[in-house]
């Protein structure tokens, strides 16, 4: 799995605000005790079926800052800067080392809370860009090199791992902070509750009853770092980020994935090629998985491409049954899950669930299992047919 | 830091109100008026007539430039073409329109043919289905310089490989009037299309090379701290030392804004200097508008097109026309 220096990169840092509670030790203590529930979103004129989300518990958004170049902050950017610095601290960067950093996001529909906050009092909304957050991340660290915002839909924390990798594959940048943010949106749950993929009751990826996804606010950040880099500073890097390959379905229907999945194989397959990982040498795959009756089954016929039928075929972890789909910092919450499986060698228990024969994955669900091989394998993907594949493996003895 | 990664720019199109052409992107930009895009003859087909205007302008810009590149990107395998496009206010009236239905009528009552372009990713996603392209879709959505930003990430992108040609773009459209924000500059659409630099397309004419770079100074500004952040980004961008003929600067009053100015003011030297002024929200069109503008222009003058947003965002594209560009 070894490949040239230059084009290798590892996770240094990492940091994560969600229902779980705030702080990467909180997330994946939360995993191990079974995960959280969705609640009731307390918000004026939810005037739609599905009312519930995996929220993050108010204890945990931090009330600073509180605007940014004069515009008010929603909870998405509070909770981005909190996880951006808990990584940075993670990965033992200082601020006086971070203004050469850049700071690459996945947010889609990002402080548009603000906007829906006024609009519900009556008022006039101010204009904001929903994509600030980035911004407001870079100006909380003092980072003084470029931003990228990145809003893929439900793929753009996948997206903003490809293209950290490609900075630094660049030669832009020795280190990038790279995350993922979304709040609660009315005019998202509603949109999503319109076309009837959202569940009223849970997150049930992969079940025989599932009816949709459920959605849920949080932010999670990792620091990415060429391998040089961190080993020159002496860093202990959680995982090395072997590939991040990416592809299309163009597809004609916009919220449909192709049925053959046929890029969404090719995504995998070139991950997995690009990081020098054959696919017996997977231990672990999260799925993007999001409950959605379509996107699971097609899903599970893909992984079955890749991997065959055989008993031989890694455990799955649908990370979303534990946490909610957090939309636009999917990606990235499941980059930091895999970071910990991978450094850990242990897989969380999946939610207990009455499996769909359709969903002919291994879903274990008894207790945490060993990570019994050296790479996780993760899918970020999104209406618009968008398809992220990339692969963490273990670096040296378990953290 | 390595040198900036250059692309080859192979076609061109322009959609706005009185500049539907590349030629014409450099002029001043112009109020819409009724009938100024004629679906009929910009977008002729069926199935578009449903779309959110700005995803047509999208439509019909990356059309355009794809007939000027003539026959060679049909014959490229889908899973060879990719788009990157920029934008910031391109679904912000729609997404005004749907809240105001829920608070006042529920859920029910939106149009679910419009759903997905609640997601500002819709509008460049429209293009996969269009034109066939599987090697990649992605958006970008940095305040004002994301079209500057997407010409980056394209650039990025077919270095890494992941595409042979890739459509980089910008589309915007005006938020409501009750958000405020926005100008005539950003309402519309312009693509490139590019690929990696020194590739070379039999029969297929070039406009020039271009290259960008982002950096943050800040909201706040701090004029001894802007110059310390774009000094060495200008020294990188144009370190082959070759002499930059033009400046084009968009920029608003906010101080970070008025902070790149004052920098702007004493780098100019001799240049000639553009400064096009918007208020804070307009979107990120206008930049990549002057891109397209000095492409087309038929000169082989190296130009630069700064652009900073109130959120202390900068990107500064290094524009090479014509087929010498590059040493």
């Amino acid at each position: 799995m070894m490949m040239p220096d230059r084009r290798r990169a590892v996770l240094t840092g990492l940091g994560a605000v969600s229902c779980l509670g705030a702080g990467a030790e909180a997330h994946w203590a939360g995993l191990l005790a079974g995960g959280a529930a969705p609640r009731e979103v307390d918000l004026p004129y939810m005037h739609m079926r599905a009312r519930r989300m995996y929220l993050t518990p108010p204890s945990a958004i931090p009330a600073d800052p509180g605007t940014h170049a004069g515009i008010p902050l929603g909870p998405a950017p509070r909770m981005a800067v909190a996880a951006a610095r808990e990584a940075l601290a993670d990965a033992g960067i200082g601020r006086g080392d971070t203004v050469r950093i850049p700071v690459v996001m996945g947010v889609e529909m990002g402080n548009a809370s603000v906007q829906e906050e006024q609009r519900g009092a009556g008022g006039t909304p101010p204009w904001t860009p929903l994509a600030v957050t980035a911004a407001v991340v870079a100006e909380a660290v003092g980072s003084r090199a470029g931003t990228a915002g990145l809003g893929n839909a439900c793929a753009a924390g996948g997206y903003a791992l490809g293209v950290a990798l490609d900075v630094i594959r660049a030669g832009e940048a020795d280190v990038v902070l790279v995350g993922g943010a979304e709040g609660i949106t009315r005019v998202g749950m509603a949109g999503f509750d319109r076309i009837r993929v959202t569940d009223p009751y849970g997150c049930r990826p992969f079940a025989r009853d599932r009816a949709g996804t459920v959605f849920a606010d949080g932010a999670a950040f990792a620091v990415l770092e060429s391998a040089a880099h961190a080993a020159s500073r002496g860093a202990r890097p959680y995982a090395e980020l072997g590939a991040a390959a990416w592809s299309c379905d163009a597809y004609h229907h916009p919220t449909a994935p192709e049925p053959d999945a046929v890029q969404l194989v090719r995504a995998m397959r070139n991950a997995l090629a690009d990081a020098g990982v054959r696919p017996e040498q997977v231990g672990c795959v999260l799925p993007h998985a999001t409950g959605t009756p379509v996107n699971d089954a097609v899903e599970s016929r893909a992984l079955r491409r890749v991997f065959g039928d055989s008993s031989g075929r890694p455990p799955v972890f649908a990370l979303k049954a534990l946490i909610g789909h957090t939309s636009g910092a999917a990606g990235m919450f499941a980059c930091l899950t895999a970071a910990l499986i991978a450094s850990r060698a242990r897989i969380p228990a999946n939610a207990p669930l009455d499996q769909d024969p359709e969903c002919d994955v291994w879903l274990p669900q008894d207790g945490p299992v060993p990570l019994n091989r050296p790479a996780v394998l993760v899918n970020s993907c999104a209406t618009g047919g968008v398809n992220a594949s990339f692969v963490l493996s273990r670096v040296g003895d378990p953290a | 830091m390595n040198a900036p990664v250059r692309v080859r720019v192979l076609g061109l199109g322009m959609i706005a109100p009185g500049a539907l052409r590349p030629a014409r992107a450099l002029e001043p930009p112009a109020e819409p008026f009724p009938d100024w895009f004629d679906t009929q003859a910009l977008l002729p087909g069926r199935g578009y007539r449903k779309l959110p205007p700005a995803c047509r302008y999208l439509l019909a810009a990356a059309r355009s430039a794809l007939d000027d590149t003539g026959t060679w990107f049909a014959g490229l395998s889908p899973r060879d073409r990719a788009a990157v496009i920029g934008g910031n206010n391109a679904g912000a009236a729609l997404q005004d329109d749907f809240d105001r239905t829920v608070i006042a009528t529920g859920a029910a009552d939106l149009s679910p043919a419009r759903v997905p372009y609640m997601a500002l990713s819709m509008f460049g996603g429209r293009l996969a289905p269009e034109h066939g392209l599987q090697a990649l879709v992605l958006t970008t959505n940095s305040p004002a310089v994301a079209g500057l930003e997407a010409v980056q990430t394209a650039a990025r992108a077919l270095a890494a490989g992941r595409a042979t040609a890739v459509l980089a773009g910008a589309v915007e459209d005006r938020p409501t009037p009750v958000q405020g924000g926005g100008s005539a500059h950003d309402l519309g659409a312009a693509v490139l299309v590019c690929v990696q630099e020194g590739v070379s397309v039999a029969g297929e004419r070039a406009y020039g090379h271009c290259s960008v770079r982002g950096a943050f100074v800040g909201a706040a500004g701090g004029v001894p701290e802007t110059s310390d952040v774009l000094d060495p980004l200008w020294k990188e961008l144009l370190a082959d030392g070759r002499p930059v003929a033009r400046i084009d600067a968009v920029l608003d009053d906010s101080p970070a804004g008025a902070a790149v100015a004052r920098w702007l003011t004493a780098r100019a030297g001799d240049r000639a200097v553009t400064i096009l002024t918007r208020p804070p929200g307009s979107g990120s069109l206008a930049p990549l508008r002057r891109v397209v503008g000095r492409m087309a222009a038929g000169t082989a003058e190296r130009a630069v097109v700064l652009a900073v947003s109130a959120h202390g965002h900068v990107s500064i594209a290094d524009v090479l026309p014509g087929t010498a560009g590059v040493p």
